[in-house]
């Protein structure tokens, strides 16, 4: 399929756009969304970035891309705090 | 006209509370908020689907200095919410990263950033004002909500 364009809708308290393409890898996108934030990508490893996907919320693979989740423009991408708890 | 302390606080979490109004549509969670005279607390309802409801309350005195104090209540406090509201045991979720009463004091404790009990007595490091983006109340919010959704009963 021909790489393209979308702009999907990342949710970090306020919702901003974020155009990313389709062969794109996630981690790359959570880094991009974490900069619309003014979260510096050194902090990369505290966040992650979760989507409903089939119906059902989950944390996105960074190791997967965009196409691999047939996220699609307008969707709404969470990014989160990866690692919150303090102990098991 | 004079900005006090608490006018500076009251502005603080505010935003916060913004923030997580929101969002509750998307992630279903629903909010109120009451000013005692001297602070603000959040109160935030979480529905685990097929599961319990869970009510948290968030004493913001003195915010963002210290964190937020996290406490669970009656789910029927959600709907007439004030301070006068006492947590107890039963309220709290179970499971992973949730510390037992009588281990930190007499109530569950969860193990999570962002609120009071986290860092107290040094137990975590990592709260500062301002607070780091993960440390935030919204994250809080969000973080508790996904705990319960994932990890919690």
């Amino acid at each position: 399929m021909a790489n393209h364009e979308i702009r999907i809708i990342i949710v970090y308290g306020t919702n901003k756009p974020l155009d990313v393409k389709s062969d794109e890898a996630i981690g790359t996108v959570k880094v991009a969304a974490m900069g619309l934030f003014g979260i510096p990508a050194s902090e990369q490893g505290q966040y992650i970035l979760r989507a409903k996907i089939d119906g059902t919320e989950e944390q996105l693979n960074e190791a997967k891309t965009v196409e691999d989740y047939h996220l699609h423009t307008d969707q709404k991408v969470t990014l989160a705090a990866g690692t919150p708890f303090g102990c098991a | 006209m004079v900005v006090t302390p608490e006018d500076e606080a009251r502005a603080a979490v505010r935003e916060q509370y913004d923030m997580v109004v929101a969002q509750q549509d998307e992630y279903g969670w629903r909010t109120a908020i009451i000013d005692t005279g001297d602070y603000l607390v959040i109160f935030v309802k979480i529905e685990k689907p097929h599961g319990r409801t869970f009510v948290l309350s968030l004493r913001c005195d003195d915010y963002p200095e210290q964190a937020p104090e996290l406490r669970f209540v009656a789910p029927a406090a959600f709907d007439q919410p004030s301070d006068a509201w006492a947590p107890a045991a039963e309220f709290c979720p179970r499971g992973e990263s949730i510390v037992n009463e009588a281990q930190r004091g007499p109530l569950p404790v969860a193990c999570i950033k962002g609120h009071r009990d986290y860092y107290a007595g040094g137990w975590h490091q990592g709260w500062s004002n301002p607070p780091a983006h993960d440390h935030s109340l919204y994250q809080l919010v969000m973080n508790v909500r996904n705990a319960i959704l994932n990890r919690w009963s």
